[in-house]
């Protein structure tokens, strides 16, 4: 069994999900979205990534984030491939900064001009 | 340099900027932002971090594109922008006095004026830590901007002190920065961030919060070298005994924010001391005719939804006093925060015939579930319950013009 706080609202309901008979089974919901948001923490937590990006030429960076959320384990390659990447000079919002970052299948776009 | 508008906006954050677009869509001919900072968006723009927007455009954004989302209707409105220019004095004439390397000295004549500054984050200076005075301390949203926008690190291994949402989310920025965070500390026996930011921020990374704790020094002479932490009694009075250090050489502050209200208390606008903000009617007036207010400097929101909505009703406001048709009745009714109700904005209001009016408020602990009543005259005129009321979020009720017969008391009870 796992226990999880509900972040949907402030109400906060404690969570505890466990398996039983093959079937994900939530406890300690009061409302949907936390049986929801119970399987999904049990199964495949995921979290979307916002950071920022080094810019040619400049020494300010660009804020960034994910295309979608991934995997939370796989944060720590998608962080270490924005560390390591440049954003070209210029760069718009919205543009995509790497495409299919870390084999995710989710793209690091700009969330304002470089 | 003279420049003469029909509304001047100060602070070009998320509250003047939707104060300015809402000023000219209701019939302002000439509206003016004018803004310290070298660019436009105000704090949205260090904050990178998703879930803004939730509300007012139904989809979670980071910082940079809400702010875009307004500044890119500036100049299809047209809206004028001073950037780089402080404004130093507001007076009961509406003269708005500034100065910019540009421009020098500037003189905005305007017919009103729209405040929104923003707030200010609580100091070390406000804590009174003892200790030496090394580099290291900073308020989180000074690391925040360093880290975000200017590109530097300004530190490795990290202790925060308050575990309100700034400090939550710049655990989790340090942290996946390359910092390691060693702890968050937390006066109160409770969090006032918000549990998401709990659950993703800190438990995510391993990284430990602890209640009832404080910073009690600093050490380190050139460069913070560590703190000493302590936990506190139930007077929140540190405990010699539980003193322990902790190696670090930065320390974020995460301790409240302030609103930044010099230039209102200088144009002889009444204050409300709970808020630290002006006392408004509905129309977010304050009690210096043709001065409006609205955003961080009037009470310190929790989401900047909240913030554009009130920024568009005092910048409709601006406007039509500036046309010379918002009508003031004489009549004035107090709103009084009743049982465990900390404040209400507006603190007054104009009664009027018909259409509904929100009252937007804090409760001074946590109440679960609770029973929300609006009193007038001694009739209810509206209620609600909730499952949880927090200090850490803001509510809103409306009610009907119509049933506003004289002073309107809110009173918030437990569910027996």
């Amino acid at each position: 069994m796992k226990e999880f706080v509900c972040i949907n609202c402030p109400v906060g309901c404690r969570l505890q999900v466990f398996e039983e008979s093959g079937k994900i089974i939530v406890k300690g919901h009061t409302c949907k979205r936390g049986e929801t948001y119970g399987v999904a923490e049990y199964t495949d937590p995921v979290r979307m990534v916002t950071s920022i990006m080094r810019v040619e030429g400049k020494n300010s960076p660009v804020p960034c984030r994910l295309s979608q959320a991934v995997s939370k384990k796989a944060i720590p390659e998608v962080l270490d491939a924005i560390a390591k990447a440049t954003a070209p000079k210029g760069a718009k919002q919205y543009d995509v900064l790497i495409k299919n970052v870390a084999g995710t299948q989710a793209d690091v776009i700009a969330t304002a001009n470089a | 340099m003279e420049f003469n508008v029909d509304v001047a906006v100060i602070g070009g954050g998320p509250a003047g900027l939707a104060a300015a677009i809402s000023a000219r869509e209701n019939g302002a001919e000439k509206v003016l932002i004018i803004e310290r900072d070298k660019k436009l968006g105000g704090i949205l723009q260090q904050c990178i971090h998703n879930g803004f927007g939730l509300h007012y455009f139904g989809q979670e954004l980071t910082g940079p594109e809400y702010a875009s989302r307004f500044i890119n209707q500036l100049s299809d409105k047209g809206v004028d922008v001073l950037l780089d220019t402080m404004v130093l004095s507001v007076n009961n004439e509406h003269v708005v006095g500034a100065v910019s390397a540009e421009h020098g000295l500037v003189n905005i004549n305007a017919k009103s004026v729209v405040l929104a500054m923003g707030c200010r984050e609580r100091t070390r200076g406000a804590l009174n830590i003892a200790g030496s005075r090394p580099a290291g301390v900073y308020t989180a949203g000074c690391a925040q901007r360093l880290v975000n926008m200017e590109g530097y690190m300004p530190g490795s291994r990290v202790v925060i002190l308050g575990s309100g949402d700034i400090g939550l989310i710049m655990a989790r920025r340090m942290t996946w920065e390359g910092a390691k965070v060693e702890m968050v500390c937390e006066l109160m026996p409770y969090s006032s961030g918000l549990n998401r930011n709990i659950v993703q921020c800190l438990e995510d990374n391993d990284i430990p919060l602890y209640f009832n704790t404080t910073v009690v020094k600093i050490h380190g002479k050139e460069r913070v070298e560590g703190v000493t932490v302590a936990s506190v009694d139930e007077n929140r009075r540190p405990i010699k005994e539980t003193e322990r250090f902790v190696p670090c050489d930065t320390l974020l502050l995460s301790v409240g924010l302030i609103p930044e209200n010099e230039l209102t208390s200088a144009a002889g606008v009444t204050m409300d001391r709970v808020t630290s903000g002006a006392v408004v009617d509905n129309f977010r007036q304050t009690d210096v005719p043709g001065i409006f207010a609205c955003g961080n400097v009037l009470h310190v929101h929790d989401l900047v939804d909240n913030v554009s909505e009130e920024a568009i009703l005092a910048g409709k406001s601006a406007a039509e006093y500036a046309l010379g048709k918002i009508e003031n009745s004489d009549t004035v009714y107090n709103t009084i925060p009743g049982a465990n109700v900390r404040y209400i904005v507006p603190q007054r209001i104009h009664p009027a015939e018909d259409g509904k009016m929100a009252l937007y408020f804090r409760v001074g602990n946590a109440i679960k579930p609770a029973a929300l009543s609006v009193m007038c005259s001694g009739e209810k005129i509206a209620s609600r319950r909730k499952m949880v009321m927090t200090p850490g979020e803001m509510e809103k009720i409306e009610i009907d013009c119509a049933k506003i017969k004289g002073d309107i008391t809110l009173i918030v009870e437990e569910v027996k």
